[in-house]
């Protein structure tokens, strides 16, 4: 026999049972959704993180999934780099100035030890005195040399330098010794020229 | 039923949507500063694999070594060096700097008060007598 309730005013209950499936009804849509965001969330970060691993190893950048963390890392990283430049560039400025240096002792040295002559008939040389900077030299040589030659070792060194330097050179005194042979003192004075 | 529908719709709509679309547009901009920072980083390194290449070209392996006798004071990477030799000695040190890739020369000064030719019956003799030098070397590191 069937149990009937026929009170007119009667009012629908709910059981707590009943209650709580349907909150878990009404509220796991949302968060399944919730949860698939927060999944891509997690794949797209860790996505990037794959992709620019090299500068976030390199910088310890730590991503999270707040856009101002993210910005502060970065700029933090950007810091670093820019400093990690200007060192570079310091170093690289302070190799360029030894090679400057290197390369222009080599040519005056390489000219002098090419046209250096200890023979009479070629022309004798001694070196008086060198003054010499990264950007100027300047030599006394007496040179004892035969007037039947016509370029003397002295006239081929500044020639030779002539291609670097901006040349001046004095004859300080010329005297006969012996027949064709003469002494003479020489000064060279070479200017860097301005390229 | 009504109430399982606009909480669905609050919760999608008004709280992981929006959530969801600021954190895609965060994660645009800081993948374009990452590819901007690797560019940059990648520039870097090119530059400095560059000037490591230009530092071993020009290092030597034997040490450098200065002959004894002479006065010698070290400032970082600046040697300065000053003292009288012979003419030869002094010939063969600046022959075996000039011949070296890791010094440079910066500045020499070189003055041989006793260096003039004279003529002795018939010949012609350089005087000899130490010379003195000053010289400001910079060794490359």
């Amino acid at each position: 026999m069937e149990k009937l309730n026929l009170y007119t005013y009667k009012r629908r209950k709910l059981k707590w049972s009943t209650f709580i499936i349907l909150m878990i009804f009404m509220v796991l849509p949302g968060l399944s959704v919730k949860f698939y965001l927060e999944m891509m969330k997690k794949e797209t970060l860790e996505n990037i993180t794959i992709q620019h691993s090299k500068v976030i190893t390199r910088f310890s950048i730590n991503l999270t999934y707040s856009k101002k963390n993210n910005l502060e890392e970065l700029a933090r990283a950007d810091t670093t780099l820019s400093s990690m430049i200007t060192a570079l560039t310091g170093k690289y400025e302070k190799l360029m100035t030894f090679y400057k240096d290197w390369v222009n002792s080599k040519r005056l040295l390489h000219v002098l030890y090419r046209n250096w002559s200890n023979d009479v008939q070629k022309g004798w040389l001694i070196l008086k005195d060198l003054a010499y900077d990264s950007d100027s030299a300047t030599l006394s040589i007496y040179e004892v040399y035969s007037t039947k030659r016509t370029e003397s070792p002295v006239d081929k060194i500044s020639k030779d330098l002539e291609q670097f330097y901006e040349m001046k050179n004095e004859v300080l005194f010329d005297s006969s010794i012996l027949m064709d042979l003469r002494v003479r003192k020489v000064r060279l004075t070479a200017r860097q020229q301005e390229r | 039923m009504f109430i399982a529908v606009i909480a669905f719709l609050f919760l999608i709509f008004g709280v992981d949507l929006p959530d969801y679309l600021l954190f895609v547009r965060s994660m645009k901009i800081t993948k374009e500063r990452l590819e901007e920072l690797s560019r940059n980083y990648e520039i870097y390194l090119k530059k400095l694999r560059e000037y490591e290449e230009a530092l071993d070209r020009v290092k030597e392996k034997e040490k450098f070594i200065l002959p004894t006798g002479i006065s010698v004071s070290e400032n970082g990477n600046t040697l300065n060096l000053s003292g009288a030799m012979l003419g030869k000695d002094l010939e063969s040190f600046i022959r075996y700097v000039f011949e070296r890739k890791d010094v440079a020369i910066k500045k020499i000064t070189i003055i041989n008060e006793r260096g003039f030719p004279i003529y002795i019956e018939g010949a012609i003799v350089p005087t000899t007598g130490p010379i003195k030098f000053t010289m400001i070397l910079e060794k490359v590191r």
